[in-house]
């Protein structure tokens, strides 16, 4: 076989490889059941604040299947439930990360209720967390409000 | 201006991105440095946006995947392709116009990137202009390559792994980041986090793989004077990578939020891409049977091996961390982080060894010192024996805290806090190790002893 031809087949696989494991997901019935959440304006903003200052590089949010209900963050068991496909629905951009150097916060409003204990977490930074003193208020409200809306 | 930028001047295109390439290895290692810095020291620059930790890491994924390696391959492969019967580019001015897109794409993305301009996509940060530019210098690659190799009877399975990986970049940025609709992201929920997943193995497995592996199989194979060894084997090998590479993407949430029948086809295939890996490891190591002295007397040869070798190494750590059993404690973990350090400072050495390997045939002129080619290799070494067995010991302190389920994550997070130092030093002797780079490359560019025009020439493989 001419090494063209081979490069296009190599390239069709690659295609339906893509839309395999990519797109033919979303027809799940796992994933179909989610139904995307109002989020108020505030929190939106902050939600993009989020994504914009990187924070899903050491935050993930996503409970394991083996570790939900299970997982400890402060006290036992207060990582929260496991993730599901539905919960994403409609979130643009998806923020589940792949690195945990600080703990998950798909729950983290359950373990914090408290907008100014986030607030000065968020100025001052604790144990690994850089302080991020430079957001201004308006970013930093908007990304305290997100972060209540994760119970 | 005009003339010299876009210059008809025989190999002037592969010789500017390996130029290119071997600075942005400096931004990169720097950008490397002070992410891991800050995660030792998190007060560090910390009041500043430009410099905060999640901007840092940004620019310096992108720095390291577009600017560094890709533009070392991208010169390397370049040189490869304009080879023999090909008699040079079919188009130096159009692939220097390449060269001038990548590059303005590279210097927007560490500008933006810095300033909070962001997609937001973890891995495609990007915004859209950028990518825009670097799709079009894909295409215009693709392009120039595609008519080189028509010009002569390309069958090596080496070239037909450059075409591919040429032919492949454009399908994974316009899948990956969906550029079919460029102004937004127009993925959501789980699908973009798949994408995301597609788009960071695509960079890796169908862009930098098939870069790395033509140019290691026609470079060794050309050192050693040797015909390629299983041209049939290496090529259905690369078909492989381009069937596996896009199904490797749900490896990254194993046990996670995504349907169980796409987590387990992404761990299956993640294991399945061993095998073309160490096939083409295998392609690699062959020709230099009986011949070993030429690892001795071309750095640039035992670079080329050592990077595939951690290539398949890393792969082969991501594979473990994707089992179900492994992946409770391995993954989102450090131990990941070790592996892809493998994975990408394999796909650096191969680009560096392309790099000192092709010393004479792009610049004209002897590397002028093998020595500080060969510091360079041993600090790599050197800062992988350190800082890859660090962070997989402190994935599974991680992975082991998480996984007791009674002890504060703090805890956790403390007890990989020594290893992460480790991982710091080996930032700066990467740093280091790119600094030797550059200043070799750019002290034979301007002083090194002028190679005869016979030599410049690389031996065309054949059989």
């Amino acid at each position: 076989m001419a090494v063209a031809s081979w490069v296009r087949f190599a390239l069709v696989t690659t295609v339906c490889g893509f839309a395999a494991t990519v797109l033919l997901p979303a027809a799940d019935p796992a994933v179909r059941a989610g139904r995307a959440a109002h989020v108020a304006p505030e929190a939106s903003y902050g939600r993009w604040v989020y994504a914009r200052e990187g924070c899903a590089a050491c935050h993930t949010q996503q409970v394991r299947a083996v570790e939900g209900r299970f997982g400890m963050v402060r006290e036992p068991q207060d990582l929260g439930q496991a993730s599901t496909p539905a919960q994403y629905a409609g979130q643009n951009p998806a923020l589940l990360g792949d690195l945990r150097l600080g703990p998950d916060l798909s729950h983290v409003a359950s373990r914090i209720r408290s907008a100014d204990e986030l607030r000065q977490l968020l100025r001052s930074g604790r144990g690994g967390m850089p302080p991020h003193a430079y957001l201004p208020d308006r970013d930093l409200d908007a990304l305290v409000a997100y972060l209540l809306t994760l119970r | 201006m005009l003339a010299w930028m876009f210059t008809d001047e025989r190999w002037s295109a592969a010789r500017r991105f390996l130029y290119a390439g071997a600075l942005w290895a400096l931004v990169a290692g720097a950008y490397d440095t002070l992410v891991w810095a800050q995660r030792v020291w998190p007060g560090l620059l910390a009041d500043f946006p430009w410099t905060s930790h999640g901007r840092l890491v940004a620019a310096a994924r992108d720095l390291w995947t577009f600017g560094f390696l890709s533009s070392l391959l991208v010169g390397a492969a370049l040189r490869v392709v304009g080879q023999g019967e090909r008699d040079g580019l079919w188009s130096e001015p159009l692939a220097n116009l390449a060269l001038w897109l990548w590059t303005a794409a590279q210097l927007l993305a560490v500008w933006w990137l810095g300033a909070g301009w962001t997609r937001g996509r973890p891995f495609g940060e990007a915004p859209w202009p950028i990518d825009l530019l670097r799709l079009a210098s894909a295409l215009l690659l693709l392009w120039v390559v595609k008519r080189t190799l028509e010009r002569g009877a390309a069958q090596e399975p080496a070239l037909g792994s450059l075409l591919f990986g040429f032919a492949a970049l454009p399908v994974v940025l316009v899948l990956g980041k969906g550029l079919f609709w460029p102004f937004a992201n127009p993925y959501a929920g789980v699908v973009d986090a798949l994408a995301q997943s597609f788009l960071r193995g695509g960079l890796t497995w169908l862009w930098c793989a098939p870069l790395g592996a033509g140019v290691a199989l026609y470079l060794v194979a050309a050192v050693a004077g040797r015909p390629p060894w299983a041209p049939a084997l290496v090529g259905a090998a690369v078909v492989a990578l381009g069937a596996l590479a896009p199904l490797v993407a749900p490896a990254a949430f194993v046990w996670g939020p995504v349907p169980f029948w796409v987590q387990t086809v992404g761990a299956v295939a993640q294991a399945l891409l061993l095998l073309p890996l160490v096939t083409v490891l295998t392609g690699i190591v062959r020709p230099l049977a009986g011949r070993w002295e030429a690892v001795r007397e071309q750095p640039g040869v035992a670079f080329l091996l050592a990077g595939w070798l951690a290539v398949a190494t890393g792969a082969a750590a991501l594979a473990l961390a994707s089992l179900l059993g492994p992946s409770r404690v391995a993954h989102l973990t450090l131990w990941e982080e070790g592996a892809r350090l493998l994975v990408t400072g394999g796909f650096a050495a191969v680009a560096a060894g392309a790099a000192y390997t092709l010393t004479p045939h792009v610049l004209g002129r002897a590397l002028v010192s093998r020595a500080l080619a060969w510091r360079h290799f041993w600090v790599l070494v050197g800062v992988w024996a350190l800082s890859v067995p660090a962070l997989l010991l402190a994935g599974l302190a991680q992975g082991a805290t998480w996984a007791t389920g009674t002890v504060p994550f703090a805890h956790g997070a403390q007890a990989a806090a020594p290893f992460m130092a480790v991982r710091f030093a080996g930032a700066l002797g990467l740093l280091g190790a790119h600094g030797l780079f550059a200043w070799n490359l750019f002290l034979t560019a301007d002083s090194g002893e002028p190679v005869p025009a016979a030599e410049r020439e690389l031996v065309p493989v054949t059989g």
